[in-house]
């Protein structure tokens, strides 16, 4: 059994909607079997691989997000930034959404997070301002993909461990692409609200007031300015960050804010591991897939073709960005994460990539296909929170797609977009 | 799936998994707390912080598996399922769970073999025998090959019924 049998054998498995991670178990299993390699080794070759310090963090991190969600502080974050407006600024509070959406994807690291726990925050607050329920919609799902590029984030994380890289080297690099894609939103949301004649908002408060508010947002605000500062000061291991993350979020909703009760914990606790269990298990599969991909030289075979089509870094990142937001449209991005990673990384270190640049464009790619039908989960859950049609949402969405492949576009263009801060801060 | 029409040995077993996962989640976020607090405050480090997270964190992977197949929680793709005709989607279903029962089986098969092989050898810094720390490996795969035999009965009953 050939590499590529077992790749193509793979893809008709994940396609007939049999689950990831068996399939990913089935054809590597498979390939053991007929090819007299010890299953044992195997197996234990995919319990070993969730035994890393980088994947330790990604329960820790989800963990912080959803006692955010449930704790209140969440909530606390956009009431701030909405009642601290200055002047009067038309489709003011979609601007606030984008912008809520960057501090909060400071902590999160995911676009569901961000959907359902902000999202539905920012949604109603659209709504009660005169803006149409689509519009809301689309401006939320939009900023929602900041999330899991900003730090932490657990694509980008995910990716460390595939691609065998530091994962506070990937985190490092998810900081400026994060900003560069809420600065091109918030120009696209500006010229949108003027287009669309969009409410014009202004706060109702005074100084004093705005004061106050920062005052009691403040607890809140310092997390994600907490966990940039200790990833920048290189003091914490991204697992060490999660953590502390967690006992801040715990501290802010338990102690301070009173909203976590011991049955919101509880519930935090089981949704924490019913998220995190799942993800870790496809990443337990996709190690075993990945070693039966390599020890075959399938990335190899790959490698040869894309370096035999172009040798000019840019195209390939530009023809490997395009396939990649093909699959994403078409594939779960977490599985489409694992699968391709190996398989395409050889090829674009042959050409002088960073894998750190590499693992941003394709995360960043990938989580595109979050926001297209047929399978983008963030369109189905914005249609489930709206009661807007999937389709009718996507359309609306169209023309946030053009800063969001814009700023692609520089991650792509400008390596040091990616590779300044980890160069700058840990020497690589 | 409806949680009214599982047995309550079912619903045990994934109160019990639950309740475990939760436990190795607070005991990882507890324990590397603590090394953080006593590494910065009292300079003191305890090397074997995280050789007891790894062993949680393998816990609650390979016992989460059995839990998302009860609760058919699976990350899967359903493009091609959303389309076609329901027989044809019934016949996917059940092509689906038999290949989760032979993987489920391989997986704790060969698990067992390689730890009763190896079981003896021991973690770096706890001394931990091996066929203690991946018991969860094989356990996680053991349960779910009861639970998609469970699931294919379910299937089939409800076959019979239409």
């Amino acid at each position: 059994m050939t590499g590529i049998e077992v790749l193509i054998l793979l893809l008709v498995l994940i396609f007939l909607g049999v689950p990831v991670s068996y399939s990913m178990l089935g054809v590597s299993l498979l390939y053991g079997l007929v090819n007299d390699v010890p299953i044992g080794s195997m197996v234990l070759r995919a319990a070993n691989s969730v035994n890393s310090a980088t994947l330790l963090a990604i329960p820790a991190f989800i963990f912080a997000s959803t006692l955010m969600n449930n704790g209140g502080v969440t909530h606390r974050i956009f009431e701030f930034i909405n009642k601290s407006r200055v002047g009067s600024w038309r489709g003011g509070l979609a601007q606030v959404n984008v912008v809520a959406s960057l501090i909060f994807s400071g902590m999160s690291g995911a676009a569901l997070a961000d959907i359902g726990g902000l999202g539905k925050i920012e949604i109603k607050a659209m709504r009660d301002g005169g803006y149409r329920t689509e519009d809301a919609a689309a401006v939320t799902m939009a900023s929602s993909i900041v999330g899991p590029i900003f730090p932490p984030s657990i694509p980008l994380l995910l990716y460390a461990v595939v691609a065998q890289v530091s994962g506070l080297d990937m985190l490092l690099a998810g900081i400026i692409p994060g900003i560069v894609i809420t600065l091109f939103l918030i120009v696209q949301v500006a010229f949108i609200a003027r287009r669309n004649d969009w409410p014009v908002t202004t706060s109702a408060l005074t100084g004093r007031q705005k004061w106050h508010a920062l005052q009691r947002a403040l607890p809140a605000l310092m997390m994600p300015i907490l966990l940039v500062v200790g990833l920048l000061t290189g003091w914490y291991s991204p697992i060490e960050l999660a953590c502390l993350t967690v006992a801040y979020a715990f501290v802010l909703s338990a102690v301070l804010y009173r909203e976590l009760s011991l049955r919101a914990f509880l519930d935090t606790v089981r949704e924490t591991v019913a998220g995190a269990s799942g993800i870790l298990f496809i990443a337990a599969s996709a190690s075993l897939f990945a070693w039966v991909i390599t020890f075959e030289g399938v990335a190899d075979l790959v490698s040869d073709y894309l370096v035999g089509i172009t040798d000019n870094k840019y195209v390939l990142l530009l023809i490997v960005a395009l396939v990649l937001l093909v699959w994403g449209m078409v594939m779960d991005m977490l599985s489409a994460l694992l699968i391709f990673t190996p398989i395409l990384l050889p090829s674009v270190v042959a050409l002088g990539v960073s894998p750190v640049q590499f693992g941003v464009v394709v995360c960043f790619t990938l989580i595109i296909g979050l926001y297209t039908p047929p399978v983008g989960v963030c369109l189905f859950l914005g249609s489930q929170i709206t009661g807007i049609p999937a389709m009718r949402l996507f359309w609306v969405m169209l023309p946030y797609y053009i800063p969001i492949i814009a700023a692609l576009a520089v991650v792509i263009l400008f390596p040091a977009v990616t590779t300044f801060l980890p160069a700058l801060i840990l020497g690589h | 799936m409806d949680v009214t029409q599982r047995p309550r040995i079912v619903s045990a077993v994934r109160s019990v998994i639950e309740a475990i996962q939760g436990l190795a989640l607070i005991g990882i976020v507890s324990l590397i707390l603590c090394s953080i607090i006593l590494r910065n405050f009292f300079n003191f480090g305890l090397i074997w912080v995280f050789e007891v997270a790894g062993f949680l964190m393998v816990t609650m992977v390979f016992l989460g598996a059995p839990k998302n197949l009860i609760d058919d929680s699976e990350i899967r793709v359903n493009i091609i399922e959303n389309v076609i005709p329901k027989w044809a989607k019934a016949v996917l279903k059940l092509f689906s769970l038999l290949l989760i029962l032979a993987v489920s089986a391989i997986f704790a098969y060969f698990t067992a073999e390689r730890l009763i092989d190896s079981g003896h050898f021991l973690s770096p810094t706890l001394q931990i025998p091996h066929l203690f720390f991946y018991s969860a490996v094989f356990i996680g795969p053991f349960i779910a090959i009861f639970i998609t035999l469970w699931r294919l009965t379910t299937f089939f009953k409800a076959r019979a019924k239409r």
